[in-house]
């Protein structure tokens, strides 16, 4: 089981994680980034080392 | 909607799914390239699942052998040997395709006895000397690559492939960095590929299935300022592959020895990297496209093809790591699969010119020797140390039917290498794949895991086991300088826990410092590198031929990591550090203090335990501070041993 944390008040729209993920999982709406597709995340973390604000955190369970 | 599971037609040449071994050079041959049982065993475990296996890059000629043990496709003895290893494929299911090249310069005058050939004498690297190839010279290696295709058909491969990446004789023609200065028609880049094609065409066919494996971006930008072949242009000579008939394209990337980091994408690098270009061609080509480059994840690789980006999805270091990530995925089996970590141990060693290895897989190019057979007895094994060398060994022991508890002074599974997972902006994530793998295997095998729990001599005569592996790893070295009241010195390990606060302006010191160093830089902090030697200074576990030194490098030159050479510290003071320099001592201001000063062995329990009178034995970096590879391998030995 896969889910992800993202801290909207520090998120600032940047589509870093929305550009970067390989597989589509984010989507930014509202210069907010939300998670569109949990289904496609394999849990590869690459969006916790890329957002700026370092406020995603994948968490598997 | 096509999916990896489907068939599809390289040619004339049905394959059942879409899951392809790419090329992997695995260094086992002997030094006339011949096939072997080691081939044979490790080709028949990698063959289940496959659609397509390509056999590892093979030599047309001495003169083009890259790699001590490489295998050879060079004369007619070398036919029976590959008969064998395409009867083994075949037997298992999949299609077997040979890899062939020349290496040109990438040769080295030690394995072929005579100086390399290029396309002009402008070497691969500095020092090199190099033949530039007469135009009779290159026609006569054309017929090489024929007359190879040819010996492929009768040892019965059902496909070619033809190297024109990563540095070899057909990429150094493409390249505008090496063909420079001929006259003749080899002066326009894609005659040599071409005139290969044909010849292959010519010796085997031309129904005989054929692929180019082609360097989309040579990304030469970043090592020497130009940029070397585009994609730009590669579109196009694909398109001309195509109208000469080629079957397939095969997309990677990037250049041995300049660029390898795109070549062998490694741990710093997001997944799929090539699918980018494979859907560019995918635009322009009629043929299928196969792509390459961190393809690990079922998830990944099954939404490529669905989402129609990549026709066929390539394998190197995934299928090294995990030879069955096929079936498994075929069979539904995905939280089994042993991710590959992209670590490049696999690379070190075959640019070290020996026997490739893998952390994750310690019987890798050993699968019968290194079988794990069910134990004659079964025994009670203490385990002391939950990292990768302490899992190693549970699992190796475990699965032999051994009765194992692994011991964790912490809270936490995986040692140094989960640590070294958590750069907080370096992208290393994944070295966790080989622990997360690990932990899910100890609880199946039904390991009993005791975490935070101090192993003492009351427990070990408690636990009275009848083995005790030893794998209490390494601490990190103090630092040995003066340090005031008031300053803020933080270590390395505290950063990968995320426990440590830093401040604006960093100074970072030790042999351990490089990555650390780029982490922060993306961090946007201030960072100077204090580095005690001329130039920098890599830890052990980043090895030369592992295609990481070269981004880590770009990362501290974009991070504008301020790097002073021949420096060291000397002391540490509140908001400050004085260093000694080339130009003598000078104060720098500095918030914090990062030492990474490397790590010395922690054996006190080994120390502690009589092996007089108990079983005792020592793996990884209690031993010696080593690699993960080492600590890895260690343990499955001793588990496989016990």
């Amino acid at each position: 089981m896969i889910s992800i944390k993202i801290d909207t008040n520090a998120c600032t729209g940047c589509r870093f994680c929305e550009k970067q993920c390989p597989t589509e999982v984010f989507v930014v709406k509202n210069n907010k980034s939300e998670v569109a597709d949990i289904e496609n995340c394999m849990a590869c973390k690459l969006c916790e080392t890329v957002c700026p604000q370092l406020g995603i955190k994948v968490i598997e369970e | 909607m096509a999916t990896v599971y489907d068939p599809i037609k390289i040619g004339s040449l049905q394959l059942k799914n879409r899951f392809v071994e790419a090329a992997t050079v695995k260094n086992f041959a002997d030094v006339n390239g011949r096939v072997n049982s080691r081939y044979l065993n490790n080709f028949e475990l990698e063959a289940d699942g496959l659609g397509l296996l390509i056999v590892t890059m093979s030599f047309v000629e001495k003169q083009g052998q890259v790699f001590r043990a490489q295998l050879g496709v060079q004369d007619d003895k070398s036919i029976h040997g590959l008969s064998d290893l395409a009867d083994r494929i075949h037997k298992q299911g999949a299609k077997a395709a040979l890899q062939i090249a020349h290496g040109g310069n990438l040769c080295g005058e030690g394995i072929i006895g005579e100086m390399p050939v290029g396309p002009s004498s402008i070497p691969q690297w500095p020092g090199q000397t190099v033949h530039a190839l007469t135009t009779e010279e290159v026609e006569k290696i054309v017929i090489k690559y024929g007359e190879a295709a040819a010996r492929a058909k009768e040892a019965g491969f059902d496909a070619l492939e033809l190297h024109a990446c990563h540095g070899s004789l057909i990429l150094q023609f493409l390249s505008p960095i090496h063909n420079q200065g001929r006259t003749d028609k080899y002066a326009d880049p894609p005659t040599f590929l071409y005139e290969c094609i044909a010849a292959v065409q010519k010796y085997a066919g031309k129904d005989y299935p054929l692929g180019v494996r082609l360097t989309c971006h040579e990304f030469m930008g970043e090592d020497q300022g130009l940029p070397g072949l585009m994609f730009e242009v590669v579109k196009k000579y694909a398109l001309n592959c195509e109208k000469m008939g080629v079957h397939y394209i095969h997309a990677s990337a990037g250049r041995i020895g300049h660029t390898p980091d795109h070549a062998f994408p490694p741990l710093y690098t997001p997944r799929g990297v090539n699918v980018k270009f494979a859907e560019e061609l995918k635009k322009i080509l009629k043929i299928p496209v196969m792509t390459v480059g961190r393809f690990q994840d079922p998830i990944l690789i099954e939404k490529v093809v669905e989402d129609g980006r990549a026709d066929m999805i390539a394998m190197c270091r995934p299928i090294i790591a995990d030879p069955h990530l096929p079936k498994k995925m075929i069979e539904k089996r995905f939280e089994e699969i042993r991710k590959c970590m992209g670590c490049n141990w696999c690379l070190d060693r075959l640019f070290s010119q020996v026997s490739v290895e893998c952390p994750m897989n310690p019987a890798y190019g050993w699968e019968k020797e290194y079988e794990l057979a069910a134990a004659a007895k079964a025994k009670k094994v203490m385990v002391i140390g939950g990292g990768v060398g302490g899992m190693q060994a549970a699992y190796a022991a475990a699965k032999r039917g051994h009765d194992v508890t692994l011991y964790e002074r912490t809270g936490d599974l995986g040692g140094q290498v989960l640590l070294a997972s958590q750069f907080p902006r370096l992208y290393t994530r994944e070295l966790y794949n080989l622990p997360k793998w690990l932990i899910r295997e100890l609880k199946v095998l039904g390991v009993k895991i005791k975490l935070n729990t101090e192993v003492t001599a009351e427990l070990i005569e408690e636990g009275n086991p009848d083995e005790i592996i030893v794998a209490t790893g390494a601490n990190e070295k103090k630092i040995d300088v003066p340090v005031a009241e008031g300053s803020k010195v933080v270590y390395l390990w505290d950063y990968l826990r995320h426990n440590a606060e830093i401040g604006t302006k960093v100074v970072l010191f030790g042999i351990e410092a490089i990555e650390a160093a780029a982490s922060l830089s993306k961090e946007g902090k201030r960072v100077i590198l204090l580095q005690s030697g001329p130039a920098l200074e890599w830890p052990v576990y980043i090895l030369g031929g592992a295609a990481r030194r070269e981004p880590l490098a770009r990362d501290l030159k974009y991070g504008k990591v301020d790097i002073r050479y021949n420096t060291s510290l000397k002391e540490i003071g509140a908001g400050y550090v004085i260093v000694k320099g080339p130009s003598g001592e000078e104060k720098i201001e500095a918030d914090t203090v990062m030492a990474a000063l490397g790590r010395e062995s922690e054996n006190k329990v080994y120390n502690g335990i009589n092996i007089r009178e108990r079983r005792a034995h020592i793996v990884g970096d209690a031993k010696e501070v080593r690699n993960m590879a080492r600590a890895s391998h260690e343990g499955y030995w001793v588990g496989r041993k016990i």
